[in-house]
């Protein structure tokens, strides 16, 4: 895994999260078995330029709608599915476009697609997955990347 | 009375940067949203607008375009842009103030960038 990419992604994350939902995120470092979130709530962001692959954003829903009250000022029962996926969806947004300006130099350009919903991280055969893993508030997420290189 | 249009697809970034707009006090202001860059130019064609606050990467028309019409159009082209975009860099930055923004934030805003730039907007 490239060390530069590696330190992006956590840089972009908690950024991210502390600007948009005012919570604190801790990185966790992989021990043992994958993590397994419950009813995780998925979506998927092309990179179109400057190599080809996706960024995934998968959170527990519990947590999602504590994000999406927080940021909304709704009750729970308020809050209803399109909700929940726009806000990841711009969260992803967010993310994906801070991990490039990190990780690339001062001056690449670099293209994203839209966001789209996903089930689960799925990786051509040719193409490398990885995931990185965080929590808030005791609740496990990730963010994952797929391609056949990484930007950098 | 300032009239501004905020373009974005993701209702949560419209209703971030409405509470960005509150957080720095402009109160005074009709707030206006559109869901595209198509939608978005319609709205400026109808409405007189004090300022447009756009997104860059949306569906249909994105904001780029939408920038480059509006400062095109002699109706439109003293309207004040303001770009928000997920992919910023110098590069794009200086293409989105060669076409007319008046300024380029990237994401995530906080109050403070948005201050910053349109100080003098609202002291104006």
């Amino acid at each position: 895994m490239s060390e530069i990419f590696d330190r992006a992604v956590q840089f972009a994350v908690v950024e991210t999260f502390e600007n948009m939902t005012f919570m604190e995120v801790i990185p966790r470092l992989p021990e043992g078995e994958e993590p397994i979130l419950l009813e995780p709530q998925g979506e998927l962001l092309p990179v179109t330029d400057p190599v080809k692959g996706s960024f995934w954003l998968f959170l527990p829903k519990d947590l999602l709608v504590v994000i999406a009250e927080n940021v909304y000022v709704m009750e729970t029962t308020e809050i209803d599915q399109q909700i929940l996926q726009d806000t990841l969806a711009e969260l992803l947004n967010t993310i994906a476009g801070k991990i490039m300006q990190e990780a690339l130099p001062e001056d690449q350009l670099f293209s994203l697609g839209l966001p789209q919903s996903a089930q689960k991280v799925e990786a051509n055969p040719d193409e490398m997955m990885q995931r990185w893993f965080f929590e808030i508030q005791e609740n496990l997420f990730f963010v994952g990347f797929t391609g056949k290189t990484l930007p950098c | 009375m300032q009239h501004v249009l905020i373009a974005d697809d993701s209702r949560t970034a419209r209703l971030f940067i409405r509470k960005c707009l509150e957080i720095i006090g402009l109160e005074d202001v009709s707030l206006s949203e559109a869901a595209n860059g198509a939608e978005a130019l319609e709205m400026i064609k109808k409405g007189a607008f004090d300022l447009l606050i756009t997104d860059l990467n949306m569906p249909e028309m994105d904001g780029q375009d939408l920038l480059r019409r509006v400062k095109t159009s002699p109706k439109t082209t003293d309207l004040p842009v303001v770009v928000i975009t997920s992919v910023g860099n110098p590069a794009k930055e200086k293409e989105l103030l060669s076409l007319g923004a008046l300024a380029v934030l990237t994401k995530p805003v906080t109050p403070a960038d948005l201050l910053e730039k349109l100080e003098h907007l609202i002291n104006g």
